[in-house]
């Protein structure tokens, strides 16, 4: 090994060891800066004879390049090492929580209802609404409840004058609809009902959410159908539903549907419905001979309290920000 | 109500599978609401000896006895002195046995004399309504026997849910029937022969309310106990033993479904009923012992001087039966049952009777009730019948009802068997006649209930079993008309969530007291005429009420830092309408450690106008004092010049009231106005060269000059104004009292190209010297 070589291998530890780009300036500067170790070699060349200075000229150059992409990997390298140094001093710990912005949540009663709205929805019922502060027709007698009726007993009405009161159930909004709305049709209206009663179970006011359909041949297996359907896509689709007999004045036949959460054994009364009383049908002007259909109701807290597993009905009313965070 | 197992058994073969046969009963339409051991709570009671009756040492009306069970001699005191040595009776031993309410017995120190347990009453077995002896058995007994084996207490019964249209089935016949077709069992109804000779028995009908009624005399009857087998029959479906006759009312009652009421024969004046309308001001005192006045029209049976009884719902306290009668008159009626209903609801009476009667009754059984009821009443209480008259002056007929195949079909969605609907209308007495092209059906007349072929198709369906029906997922398409306006609430409610508030749900009713305090801010919303309590006697007319009492609830829980807002309805004389209003409190971003600010006033305006902003809609803000809001801190919000909503910060009283210790920041916004204010979206072309902006400061003295007209200044200021931002907003120190600092961004632009500096300037400098000439500014500093 020529005493260039060695000179270059030399180098090459005292390169790896630099400890920063200050010293590898130093380490450049001795080597090929103006007095550097190089730089006086080269300039020794003229002064040689011309066959020696060829050979001499072309080790000194092969050393000097190697020398300087020795030196520059390393300046590379140290820029590296420290940019990383000064990445790691600005981390940021991610585990530490964000300044976040608050997001609302809707209440349980608007989740279930919109839950509920576009399960309806898809199978094409509309929404329809109607007012809160109802005549005693649409409330009673247009559903083919007239005054003396026992059902009435069921109701516990609050009353403005003694012709309005506050719906006892959203079932005037189907008087509402097929007054103004030929079939075939179906509908869903949910909203705000009343009774006057009001104890550890029972909100003197509530949501409902109630459906109607009519057209030329529907059946109570369609009605059994769509109600199956519609359960099990509220409540999940383990739920057993049942069909029982049941009386409103408002449909004929009339029934109550149970869901149960266990296997066939513990029945929860989830909705009532019917197929629509002609003389319901015959109140709005539609001839029951040439069209039928069904309707529904369910209480939107039972809904809510069912799927959330909610034990007291009095949360609704109460608004406690700890309560509507939790869904 | 109430049926019971065991006498369910007198009519129909009953499995001991009582669960199935409380589910078929509930999957009928009788639903079975639980199935109870009306005597489960006697417990420990056995029958045991007299054998020693000496008086107490210390009180004379009692008796200090040794009984003996067989095994063990017990001391027992008892306030009946007629106990005998020798007697049997039931013992029940303190710390074991227990009555029919549940009541265990103790060991007492009676005035001095401790005791072992006690003797026992019908009435503490629940087999009397009231009792004045310890009971006895009137024949020799085994010693310490069971009392629940020895009185076969071990019976069940259904608490059932009888639909209003079912008056039918307020019976144990009635329920024997439903069961008899369900599983097609033969109904066996008690018909003894007794013959009535229409004879001196004096009826008057001058109410249109009375359909029939029939009158039995009864002489020579002996008011006593009634047998133990009825009293434990009525017992167990919750009713308590009066006396022989009363029993047996009640029990034919319970039996058919048809009220019954007995008169005391002698205490009717003359001898004569008549069946009249009440009149004004007429009193009454009913078995009850209250004190009715009629409004006039109650149908009452009266004699020739007084009422008697009121129809169908309670009989009097002079005309009943007791102890001394030895004549009796035995009514057996039906009555119109609208009225009965509606007496019974403006009296607040009801009764066993009528609850039956207003549900309606069946005229046509009254024969074989009086029958019936006739028979029994002799064979428990002897007599002979001295009097019979029926007057039906209202008929019932049997109804035809005809069904169509097409109609049965389609309403099923398939063809059952003729057999199958033969044998459901035939199990419940209706005679059916199969055509071509249907059914024609005779309903008899327990069945006012079925009027309408639908009706028919009920009977099939619930009989045949619902669950047994298909189930068709096949409803035709409709083509829906959709609804915006439901749309537009859910999309707003949304928007609203993502600015932070939580929406509340509160009532509709509200605190007059609270309402008071907004006086002419909101109009006054409707009074209920029976409202749940004071305090929830009016109608809304803000959603800020029960935003307030949420927000209230919230602070008072430790949750400081409250956006609520609620979209509903409030209501006003002329109807109602629905609205959006918010609530706020404490921090504006409480999960925000680099954000320390409080709600504002301006805030919430912010977060208003940013929904409208979002819809491309524009507001207008005006201030305006409003009663239940700070002074200078309230206004109203506008769109198109026309007010549609109020903002303002609540006032003091207001909170005080809520006991609120914090500012509260209120808003409420007419929804239709908002829906309607909403611009259509669309393309607009916009400038595509570089904007420029130059920054304004200056000093506004309130009072002198409002903020939106120097913007509105600044917007008008050139053509290359593109917009006006607010860049900072400050009061305090540096700035002149009664003033802000105000700080604007103009930006200027150009559709066509890129403005030059000379122009901006131009444009900048003739503002600046607009806003100098206006009293109120001071300019401050200028910023390029």
């Amino acid at each position: 090994m020529s005493d260039i070589e060695m000179l270059v291998e030399s180098l090459k530890l005292k390169i790896n060891d630099v400890k920063d780009l200050e010293e590898l300036e130093k380490v450049r500067l001795s080597v090929l800066g103006k007095n550097g170790f190089i730089t006086s070699l080269m300039k020794k060349i003229p002064t040689l004879d011309p066959v020696e200075r060829a050979e001499f000229g072309k080790k000194i150059n092969e050393a000097k390049s190697k020398i300087e992409v020795l030196i520059s990997d390393k300046a590379n390298l140290l820029k590296m090492e420290g940019l990383k140094f000064e990445m790691i001093e600005n981390a940021i710990d991610l585990t530490i929580p964000g300044p976040a912005p608050s997001v609302g949540k809707a209440h349980l009663i608007t989740q279930v209802i919109d839950e509920c709205v576009s399960v309806f929805a898809h199978m094409g019922f509309d929404v329809a609404e109607g007012p809160e502060i109802e005549n005693i027709y649409y409330n009673f007698e247009a559903l083919n409840t007239p005054k003396w009726h026992p059902a009435r007993d069921l109701h516990d009405t609050f009353y403005i004058s003694e012709d309005l009161l506050l719906r006892t159930h959203t079932s005037p909004v189907q008087i509402r609809t097929m007054e103004r709305r030929k079939p075939p049709l179906r509908i869903v209206s949910p909203g705000r009902v009343y009774r006057n009663d009001y104890d550890a179970t029972h909100l003197p006011s509530f949501f409902q959410i109630e459906g109607l359909a009519i057209d030329k041949d529907i059946s109570i297996s369609d009605l059994k159908g769509t109600l199956e359907s519609a359960i099990k896509a509220l409540l999940g689709k383990d739920k057993i539903v049942r069909f029982r007999p049941h009386y409103f004045p408002f449909t004929e036949p009339s029934v109550e549907v149970d869901v149960s959460f266990s296997g066939k054994t513990n029945w929860l009364e989830v909705l009532g419905a019917g197929m629509v009383h002609p003389n319901v049908l015959r109140n709005v002007g539609v001839d029951p001979e040439k069209w039928q259909g069904f309707a529904f109701g369910m209480g939107i807290e039972r809904i809510a309290m069912l799927k959330y597993d909610v034990q007291d009905i009095r949360e609704f009313p109460r608004n406690s920000l700890k309560f509507l965070r939790l869904f | 109500m109430k049926i019971s197992i065991e006498w369910l058994k007198d009519y129909i073969e009953i499995s001991n599978d009582v669960k199935k046969v409380a589910e078929e009963l509930t999957m009928s339409g009788s639903e079975v609401e639980e199935i109870e051991k009306p005597f489960e709570n006697v417990k420990n009671l056995f029958s045991a000896r007299i054998v020693d009756v000496k008086p107490h040492p210390n009180a004379d009306n009692l008796n200090v006895c040794k009984v003996y069970d067989g095994s063990i001699e017990y001391t027992v005191v008892t306030a009946d002195k007629s106990v005998k040595v020798g007697e049997l009776v039931i013992f029940g031993a303190a710390n074991h046995a227990c009555d029919f309410n549940g009541k265990s017995v103790q060991s007492m120190d009676i005035r001095g004399v401790k005791t072992d347990g006690m003797l026992f009453s019908l009435e503490e077995l629940g087999l009397e309504a009231h009792s004045n002896k310890v009971f006895r058995f009137d024949k020799e007994i085994e010693l310490g026997k069971d009392i629940v084996d020895l009185f076969g207490l071990d019976s069940t019964t259904l608490e059932l849910e009888i639909t209003p249209n079912r008056p039918d089935c307020l019976s144990h016949i009635g329920i024997a029937r439903e069961i008899s077709v369900i599983e097609g069992k033969k109904l066996k109804i008690p018909s003894p022969e007794v013959k009535f000779i229409p004879d001196n028995v004096n009826l008057s009908i001058e109410s249109e309310g009375c359909f029939r009624y029939m009158g039995i005399r009864i002489d020579d009857v002996e008011v006593k106990e009634s047998p133990l087998w009825m009293k434990k029959r009525l017992a167990s479906i919750g009713l308590r033993s009066i006396n022989n006759i009363a029993d047996a009312t009640n029990y034919v009652m319970m039996e058919f479904g048809h009220p019954i009421h007995a008169f005391d024969f002698d205490k009717i004046k003359s001898h004569k009923i008549i069946i009249r309308d009440a009149k004004l001001s007429e009193n009454f005192t009913a078995l009850n012992s209250k004190i009715y006045t009629f409004k006039g029209g109650e149908i009452l049976i009266a004699d020739v001087e007084k009422p008697l009884a009121i129809a169908g719902i309670i009989g009097g306290i002079e005309s009943g039966i007791n102890l001394s009668t030895k004549r009796i008159l035995l009514e057996i009626a039906t009555f119109d049952p609208v009225r009965i209903r509606n007496t019974s609801k403006g009296l607040n009476i009801s009764t066993d009777a009528s609850y039956r009667f207003e549900r309606g009754v069946d005229p046509n059984d009254s024969v074989r009730v009086a029958k019936r009821l006739v028979d029994l009443i002799i064979s428990i209480a002897n007599g002979t019948v001295a009097g019979f008259s029926d007057l039906y002056p209202h008929h019932i007929e049997e109804k035809e009802v005809t069904l169509t195949n097409k109609k049965l079909f389609s309403y099923l969605s398939f063809e059952p068997e003729n057999e199958d609907v033969e044998k459901i209308f035939n199990g419940l007495e209706m005679k059916c006649f199969s055509g071509s092209d249907g059914w024609k059906v005779k309903v008899p007349t327990f069945r006012q209930d079925i009027s309408q072929d639908v009706d028919l198709i009920e009977e099939f369906a619930r009989l045949k079993g619902y669950d047994s029906l298909p189930s068709k997922r096949s409803i035709p398409f409709v083509e829906g008309e959709g609804n915006k306006w439901w749309d537009f609430k859910s999309e707003i409610k949304r928007l609203v969530l993502s600015l932070g508030y939580f929406e509340a749900i509160n009532y509709s009713f509200e605190d007059p007291k609270f309402y008071q305090f907004f006086g002419k801010t909101f109009k006054k919303g409707p009074e209920l005429l029976n409202p749940i309590s004071p305090e929830m006697s009016l109608m809304r007319s803000s959603l800020i009420y029960g935003l307030m009492n949420s927000l209230a609830y919230n602070v008072k829980h430790q949750e400081f830092d409250v956006k609520f807002f609620e979209l509903g309805k409030v209501f006003g004389e002329d109807g109602e309408d629905e609205k959006i209003a918010f609530v706020s409190t404490g921090k504006l971003e409480p999960f925000d450690y680099t954000d320390k600010r409080e709600v504002s006033l301006l805030n919430l305006k912010g977060d208003i106008e940013a929904i409208a902003d979002f819809k491309h809609s524009n507001f207008e803000f005006v201030n305006e004092t409003l009663d239940g809001f700070a002074i200078g801190r309230s206004g109203l919000i506008k769109i198109n010049n026309k007010n549609c909503g109020i903002i303002g910060e609540i006032d003091e009283k207001v909170l005080d009231f809520l006991d609120l210790k914090v500012p509260v920041f209120a808003a409420e916004i007419d929804l239709k106005a908002l829906f309607n204010s909403f611009e259509k979206v669309g393309y607009k072309p916009y400038s595509q060269y570089p904007i420029t902006f130059r920054d304004l400061s200056m000093f506004v003295k309130k009072g002198k000059i409002l903020s939106s007209e120097i913007i509105e200044v600044a917007r008008a200021s050139s053509k290359y104004v593109e917009d006006v931002k607010v860049l900072d907003l400050y009061t305090g120190k540096g700035v002149p009292s009664g003033s802000y600092s105000l700080t604007l961004r103009i930006i200027y632009g150009s559709m066509d190209r890129t403005l030059s500096d000379s122009e901006i300037d131009g444009a900048f400098n003739s503002l600046m010297n607009s806003l100098e000439a206006k009293e109120g500014i001071t300019l401050r500093k200028v910023q390029k």
